[in-house]
């Protein structure tokens, strides 16, 4: 059983005799039209979705998010200024730590994991 | 003063969880109206040295109890909202306000989903016959139920609960006429009877309403209970909390199958429609309603069971009120269209059953 509470949404307007309340065993959960709801039971949301079509909330990867692998150093700072990883490439160490929020230890880790990629990029080659 | 039959009463009230007794407060347990004269069937599981070694001891010398049980079969009668607490507790609900209702709903029972959990809602249960006699049990829960109209009747649901094995026989439960009791009493009940049931049959589209040919029926939704795995050893929990010399009792109490049989006994026709069904093992469709007083408008107080593919196993013809009829037994298959065994609706004046007792 999950602690993450999921969310699902309530159609605003669902088809006539869609149920305000449901329950199977002691779960149980009010459906309030156009609303999210939380569910902490994963078998029990998947069933919400499944038999009475309740909207999954999951969370949306922006493209940006996308756009720097999870181990980017400080991937948030340059998801937080809007700046694709294409133009983080172009820039040298002056042009980093002038962005807002990176300091020098940050810049130095970015231009590092770079060279990373481009070493493994070039090994990977014959 | 002696005490008679008219001093029992029965009552419930749903817990939040398997292992959780509701709390004793004014109103907290609803009075459940029963027909018979049923009580708790105490029944610890004991164990005793008899065929152990003792020279020259052909006896007993010690016994033991190993685990805690209880149980109780009642017949409860058609009341249109007392009937929505059994089906509640024995499975999935929904509930919508009807088209032009206010006042109304209409509840939807269905078996409930065994992907989502096998644990039926549970409940606390307390019995009574007068001041000598006082039990509540916490952790009860529904086997299924038997549904049934038969000539001129109200129509009956028995059913059984059965316990964690904790039973409390001086639960301090206050009932009437003690001001305020924690078991409140049940008024303003309708009922349904037999006399009011209405039963359509289709066969590949083409509806069979029996009208005047109806005369009974019954429908039996039955778990099967994982009673044992219920008993864990690993838990640790007995009837005193901390002494396993007390007895074990169960931390939950699953189910593994559910099952619908029915019995419909109607009117011959001719060509015996309903024993050619039986011998083609054709799929049907039943459809069985009882149709009670008004509630507001033009809706009214309504039972409706729904089976949407039935087969009949047998179907003989008996002799009943000076008439030839068929007795017809089925069984309900799931339904992978609707995704369902069989559902039952329940129109009355109840807001939800969610807190209703």
């Amino acid at each position: 059983m999950s602690e993450e509470k999921i969310k699902l949404r309530v159609p605003a307007n669902p088809p006539e005799g869609f149920p305000e309340y449901v329950s199977q065993g002691n779960l149980a959960t009010d459906l309030p039209r156009g609303e999210v709801i939380e569910i902490s039971d994963r078998a029990f949301a998947d069933w919400l979705v499944r038999e009475l079509g309740l909207e999954s909330l999951r969370p949306v990867e922006s493209p940006l998010e996308a756009d720097y692998p999870a181990d980017f150093p400080r991937r948030e700072i340059f998801i937080g200024l809007g700046i694709a990883a294409i133009d983080a490439r172009g820039l040298d160490r002056d042009g980093l730590i002038a962005l807002n929020g990176v300091g020098e230890k940050t810049a130095d880790a970015v231009l590092e994991y770079f060279a990373s990629e481009t070493d493994g990029d070039n090994n990977g080659g014959n | 003063m002696s005490v008679t039959p008219s001093a029992r009463g029965y009552g419930w009230a749903v817990q939040t969880d398997y292992a959780t007794q509701k709390a004793l407060a004014a109103g907290a347990i609803k009075e459940v109206v029963n027909q018979d004269q049923n009580f708790l069937d105490f029944d610890p599981a004991t164990q005793n040295d008899e065929d152990w070694s003792h020279p020259g001891i052909n006896s007993a010398t010690d016994e033991w109890v190993e685990t805690q049980n209880a149980r109780v079969s009642h017949t409860m009668p058609g009341f249109s909202q007392q009937l929505g607490e059994l089906l509640y507790i024995n499975g999935q609900y929904a509930v919508v306000t009807p088209g032009g209702g206010t006042l109304s709903r209409e509840h939807s029972f269905k078996p409930t989903d065994p992907t989502v959990t096998r644990q039926d809602k549970a409940v606390t249960y307390c019995e009574t016959a007068g001041a000598g006699y006082n039990a509540l049990v916490r952790s009860m829960v529904s086997d299924g139920w038997v549904i049934k109209g038969d000539g001129k009747g109200i129509l009956t649901a028995d059913y059984n609960l059965i316990g964690s094995g904790h039973v409390n026989f001086a639960p301090g439960v206050t009932w009437y006429p003690t001001a305020t009791p924690n078991v409140a009493r049940r008024t303003g009940q309708h009922k349904l009877f037999n006399s009011q049931v209405a039963l359509v049959v289709t066969d590949a589209g083409t509806p069979t309403t029996y009208a005047c040919r109806y005369r009974s029926f019954e429908f039996a939704y039955k778990k099967t209970m994982l009673d044992d795995a219920g008993m864990s050893p690993g838990c640790g929990l007995f009837l005193t909390a901390g002494d396993p010399t007390s007895g074990m009792i169960r931390g939950s109490h699953e189910f593994d199958k559910q099952m619908l049989d029915f019995t419909l006994r109607v009117d011959m026709a001719v060509g015996s429609p309903e024993a050619i069904a039986c011998q083609l093992q054709k799929p049907l469709d039943i459809l069985l309603t009882a149709t009670g007083g008004i509630i507001e408008g033009a809706i009214r107080h309504k039972l409706s069971m729904i089976v949407p593919i039935a087969k009949y196993t047998t179907t003989k013809p008996t002799v009943a009120d000076g008439i030839m009829q068929f007795t017809i037994s089925g069984k309900a298959l799931f339904d992978f269209t609707t995704n369902k065994l069989f559902e039952v609706k329940l129109i009355n004046d109840i807001t939800t059953y969610a807190s209703a007792f």
